[in-house]
Order: C-alpha cells, then structure tokens, then sequence
C-alpha cells in the first residue's frame, strides 16, 4: 500500500468515529480544549499503528481502547493519580450498593422523570473514571460488555460489576442534584 | 434462581448480555417475585434514561481539519509513516496497548455453549458475596457435604501449595444437570472448580489446544481462563482470572487426586 493510500484508508476506516471519539475524550477529561488534545493524539497513535489493527474487528473500539490508554498515560506524566489501580477504594465506593446481597435501595419514584438533560452531564462527571467510563461505554455508546472488556482491558466480570456500581453511583448523584435544584427554587 | 442471584445479574439481563439460560431463568424468577421486578423495571428507567437523553456532542468541524493536517503532516515527515516527535515513546505506547488489548481478546473463535455457559457462572458467582451453601476450609467436610446429594464422588483438592484457599462449595445446575461447584481464592481472585456427570454433553477436547497437554482443553474466553477436562464419568472445569500456567497446574493436581480416588481396578 502506497503511504497516501494507507492514510486514505485510515481516514475512510477511523476517522467517521471522530465524533465518539471526541465525545468520550470530553467525558473523561471534563474538558474541551483538553479533549481534543486526546482525540488528536488518539488519531495520530491510531495511525502510527493502523498496521495492528484487523480489519474485520470494531475500529470504534479498537480507537477507544487507544484513547483511553493515551489519557492514563496523560494522567501519569502529569503525575495525576491513576483511578483503577487502588481496587481496596473501588470496594469502599461500591460496597453496600452493587452486589445481590447489598440491602434493597429505595430510590425515590418518579424522581427521574424530573431530571434535565444538563444535570445528566454533571451526575456522570461527578464519578469516579473507572465507573463514568462504563456508563458512557454502555448507555451513551452502547457497547457490549465485550467490547468493553476489550477497550478497558478487564474481565467480563469487573465490566459487569463496574456498570452496575456506576449506574448506582450514577442515580444517587442524579438524585442530589434534582433536590438541590428544587431546594434552590423553593429557597427562592 | 434466588433474589440474590437475580440482583447479581440484573444490569447484564438488562443489557441482553445473559446467556440464554440464565436469561430463562432471570425471566422465570422475575415472573413470580415483585421485588426484584420493581427494582428491574428502576434499572432500565434509569438505563433509558441515559440512552435517549445524554446529548451526544459532536466534534468540532475544526478538529477534524486539524487532525487530517497532523495526519498529513506524520506521513510525510517519516518514510515509515512514524513521526520523529512520537516515535520515541512509540514503542512503550504499542506494549501498553497491546498488553492492555489482551492478544486472547481479539481471538474471534467460539468456544462450545457448554464451556460460555461455565464462564457464565463463575462470572455470576463471582459477583456474590457468599456464594457458597457449605463454607468450610476443610476439604473432608465440604467433600462429605456433597455425599447423597450428587450421584457421583466429589474430589475435592488441597490447592494450598499454590497459596489458594478453600472456600466451600454449593449445588449449581448446567442445562439441567447436578454440579458440585468448589470454590477457592487467591487474593481477590475466585477459582471455582465443577465437577459434572460428562456423559451426553458435547465437550471440547485437550487436543491440540493446551500445546504441552493433551489431556486438557483450555480456552480464554473474555479475559476470563477456561480449562476442561474429562476422568471417566465425571467431568471437570477449572474457570478463572488467573493465568494459565497457575489453572493447569491446579488442573493437574486434581486430576491426580482424581487418580489416586480410584479403588484398585476401576
């Protein structure tokens, strides 16, 4: 393959995904001009390695896979901690709410029918990586577990445990920010 | 299935991503129990909630631009289409993804039913709390539980050498059939031992595919280790997170203990 032919067929394969690719770059940053630091640098590492990639696979989440390698590297050469190393604080987060045997939640009815779209964003980015990771892999690209096994480079079962535990975390944070919401217009 | 293991799975039958019995099974306890069908009906609330309300934003046209020059740019600046600039860390940077990609994890071939099925449960029995009916270090008594309750002798190994520890064990079904089910761990890590009556079920062979041992079958199957095998009429399966070399060697020292079980001239 000639070189501009290979970046041709990176361009027509890799970069249609520049909008997710984009979307979870902001949703792990939390920020824009940083996200698309990351989505650039995803592209450019894509392409520098776009011979290991297998064609008959999912080029979406081989790039994911990617970009969420570049940001842990980010996070490390800035010397930011790196979420998902410490399992023993993971367990304190989720611990009485994943599991079968954790007693039975009571959200609040209709609760969430009350919520706006902006105050999804904000619960999301309230939680920790690891968990915001799995619901936006899950709801907002609506990936398998597979594939999300493969992008975060985990078994099946920490997938499943970490989407549950981010959902939980996810509706109890979207739960404070409806009241504080309501409280605020009452007070007013 | 209890309404323990019902909660256990919950976002993954949601998700459509149960295998088909355990699906069954999840539809036929949700079908009698308004407990959990209430906090089912919650889940894809919120599940849907995500899904059709997250605003979804695109990219900026900019970036695109942006990152078709920088594409540009790294063709040309190297004949091998590897820039000078990221050429330095290049190489560490491929290892990490490829080590964080898993090279098993792209593999495209399907293991049997049977052997997705025990994956299935060791990954919902790793997601309980206290999986096991009999809770005994001790591998006597949790080998004399089992006595009368499955047709066959269950053999349950010593694997403390390799610093893994007994838990205990439970019943446990497979299209239909009795388990015993074992439990040990490593740290964090659940090994879960079954033992089956083999006869009827299509099981994979060792053949070819352990490379050094052909009396095992060993498969990944989505990071999770796999290794099965068959000691006339009772069938085993070791399934879990930890290498291969640590499962086949505990595979061995069952299958010895196995051996060693059989009176004289059976």
């Amino acid at each position: 393959m000639g070189r501009r032919a290979r970046r041709e067929e990176f361009e027509d394969q890799a970069l249609v995904h520049l909008d997710r690719v984009f979307h979870l770059a902001l949703r792990l940053t939390g920020n824009r001009t940083e996200a698309e630091d990351l989505a650039q640098e995803t592209y450019l590492r894509a392409f520098t390695h776009f011979d290991q990639f297998d064609p008959g696979t999912n080029c979406r989440a081989w790039l994911f896979a990617i970009l969420r390698n570049a940001f842990l590297n980010r996070l490390k050469r800035q010397g930011r901690e790196v979420p998902g190393l410490d399992e023993g604080e993971l367990e304190r987060l989720g611990s009485g709410m994943a599991d079968g045997s954790a007693p039975l939640e009571s959200p609040e009815e209709e609760l969430l029918k009350r919520v706006v779209g902006t105050e999804l964003v904000a619960a999301l980015d309230r939680l920790p990586m690891i968990f915001r990771e799995a619901v936006v892999l899950a709801d907002v690209e609506e990936c398998s577990y597979k594939e999300m096994a493969q992008i975060c480079g985990v078994p099946l079962g920490t997938v499943m445990s970490r989407l549950s535990r981010g959902r939980r975390l996810l509706r109890r944070a979207l739960e404070t920010l409806v009241r504080e919401r309501e409280e605020a217009r009452r007070v007013r | 299935m209890t309404c323990q293991e019902l909660r256990a799975c919950l976002d993954a039958h949601l998700d459509g991503e149960l295998d088909l019995p355990l699906s069954l099974a999840a539809d036929e306890h949700l079908a009698f129990c308004a407990g959990c069908q209430w906090a089912y009906a919650q889940e894809r609330e919120l599940r849907g909630l995500v899904r059709t309300r997250f605003p979804r934003e695109g990219a900026p046209a900019a970036l695109r631009e942006r990152i078709r020059g920088a594409l540009a740019r790294a063709e040309q600046a190297a004949g091998v289409g590897v820039p000078r600039r990221w050429a330095y860390w290049a190489v560490p940077a491929a290892a990490v993804i490829l080590v964080a990609l898993g090279v098993g994890l792209w593999q495209r071939s399907a293991p049997p039913p049977v052997v997705r099925e025990l994956v299935a449960k060791h990954v919902m029995y790793s997601r309980l709390d206290a999986p096991a009916e009999i809770v005994s270090p001790s591998e006597e008594a949790v080998s004399g539980w089992f006595k009368g309750k499955v047709r066959f002798d269950v053999a349950v190994p010593d694997f403390s050498p390799s610093g893994i520890r007994l838990v205990g064990g439970r019943l446990a079904d497979l299209t239909g059939r009795q388990v015993a089910y074992l439990l040990y761990e490593k740290g964090r890590s659940l090994i879960s031992l079954f033992a089956f009556p083999g006869r009827g079920l299509a099981l994979p062979s060792g053949e070819g595919t352990s490379g050094r041992d052909d009396r095992f079958y060993v498969a990944k199957v989505d990071g999770t280790e796999v290794v099965v095998w068959t000691q006339g009429e009772v069938a085993y399966a070791l399934v879990s997170s930890l290498d291969r070399e640590s499962l086949l060697e505990c595979a061995d020292t069952v299958w010895r203990l196995v051996v060693s079980r059989k009176p004289p001239g059976v």
